[in-house]
């Protein structure tokens, strides 16, 4: 191996943070992970690059930039754009996904007035969007390839669906929990003893296939399939490392709720993904999410299961990586 | 700059604005520990300072300001995620009421 080129990462309002040229009613964000709200645990965007010598070069890419734009003047609803890659060729099954969305985000409060905010209302951030995701599916290595030609399964095929999804994500006052400076230079943190930051994520989609890989026999698969995804996600930070070492777990259920007879062997009914993290951070901290600075961290993160919607299956890996993350 | 951010709408009184930032502050400080009334916020300080977390910025803290001070005056509703945790608070008030504290540019 000559060397691995580089692990950036960017998580919140990366790059060009366009809402400080348009007054905050448009901004660009770029992260690891496609989710209504950008939060602590949010993935941050990645890109690694492996070079060998003599040996095939290996690429682990995971970057999901979504652009928003104010409707209107009167109202908090947002346009939204999203696109998304993902090529992990390090991986036990190389993954390739490529995603484009267009959705309409709009929020929903049953806070009531008065002078101080409602401490007791649900807040809603909701998306509803339509978009092409394409997937690469590989070789199958238990497949005999030595007929001439190949049989479908020996050769890499893409797969092209159309998505429609609509993505709910609740917060409750005490969900997010943040520390504090005590005094003037700001310097002497306060704050409680662990500091914390929790929100579910439910989806309904419905994904349409538009051009399937052939099976052994040349078939394509056609159909639907439409389910749920519940995120339950959170991160956590003691106060003993002045809140630097960040712990993040995600546990991500999805289960379908009708599958078309074609779309049975190549998306599971009922799946489980879990990630576990845990970063130490040296300069400023997610919690603080902000100050456009690049945060360097060093961490490791596990995940295992399947994400079917995302077209990863048999997940079981360990990441241990120097992160350099771009905070806005 | 587009014509949204431009027109802002009507600006504050002066007269009418320092009782309107008593009211923010008194509102804002539900979310805090801090007793943010009596140990007020200095221009230069952050969210983060004072202690209000991501969450409560994008969802109460947003919709009250919308309801409780830009709603009432017409003018551009902020949207949530405009409020980072690192907005200072003469930027917050500038958001909130469009008038700039610290240059006095509006007062």
């Amino acid at each position: 191996m000559r060397a691995i080129l580089f692990l950036t990462a960017c998580s919140t309002a990366c790059a060009v943070s366009a809402s400080a040229m348009a007054g905050g009613a448009d901004s660009f964000t770029l992260n690891g992970a496609e989710e209504p709200e950008i939060k602590a645990w949010t993935e941050p965007a990645s890109v690694a690059f492996t070079s060998n010598n003599g040996g095939k070069d290996s690429w682990a890419v995971n970057l999901a930039g979504k652009y928003e734009n104010q409707l209107s003047d009167n109202s908090t609803s947002k346009l939204v754009v999203r696109f998304a890659v993902e090529k992990n060729t390090q991986l036990k099954k190389e993954v390739e996904n490529y995603g484009a969305s267009v959705g309409y985000k709009f929020y929903w409060t049953d806070a009531r007035d008065g002078p101080t905010p409602d401490l007791e209302a649900w807040h809603l951030a909701n998306e509803f969007s339509l978009g092409i995701t394409d997937k690469a599916v590989f070789p199958d290595a238990k497949a005999i390839c030595t007929a001439a030609p190949l049989p479908p399964e020996c050769t890499e095929q893409r797969e092209t669906s159309l998505r429609a999804q609509l993505q709910v994500q609740p917060y409750r006052h005490g969900w997010d929990k943040t520390f504090h400076y005590e005094d003037s230079t700001h310097t002497k943190l306060k704050g409680q003893r662990w500091t914390r930051s929790f929100t579910p994520v439910l989806s309904l989609f419905y994904d349409e296939i538009l051009d399937a890989k052939a099976d052994a026999a040349g078939a394509r698969a056609d159909g639907g399939v439409t389910g749920l995804k519940l995120s339950l996600s959170g991160a956590a930070s003691p106060r003993v490392t002045n809140y630097r070492l960040v712990l993040s777990a995600k546990l991500q259920l999805t289960e379908t709720l009708s599958r078309s007879v074609g779309r049975r062997d190549g998306f599971q009914s009922s799946a489980t993904l879990l990630k576990l993290g845990a970063d130490y951070e040296f300069g400023p901290r997610s919690f603080e999410n902000g100050g456009n600075k690049w945060v360097p961290s060093f961490g490791i993160a596990y995940t295992k299961g399947d994400d079917p919607l995302a077209g990863k299956t048999d997940l079981d890996n360990t990441v241990l990586a120097f992160k350099l993350t771009y905070r806005n | 700059m587009s014509s949204k951010d431009r027109d802002q709408g009507p600006h504050e009184a002066p007269d009418n604005i320092d009782q309107r930032i008593e009211e923010l502050i008194v509102g804002l400080d539900v979310l805090t520990d801090r007793a943010l009334s009596a140990k007020r916020p200095t221009d230069d300080e952050t969210m983060q300072h004072i202690g209000i977390s991501k969450g409560d910025l994008d969802g109460p803290a947003t919709d009250w300001i919308n309801k409780r001070f830009r709603r009432p005056a017409k003018k551009r509703l902020l949207v949530p995620g405009e409020i980072k945790p690192s907005t200072k608070w003469a930027d917050m008030v500038k958001l909130v009421f469009d008038v700039d504290t610290k240059s006095g540019s509006e007062k």
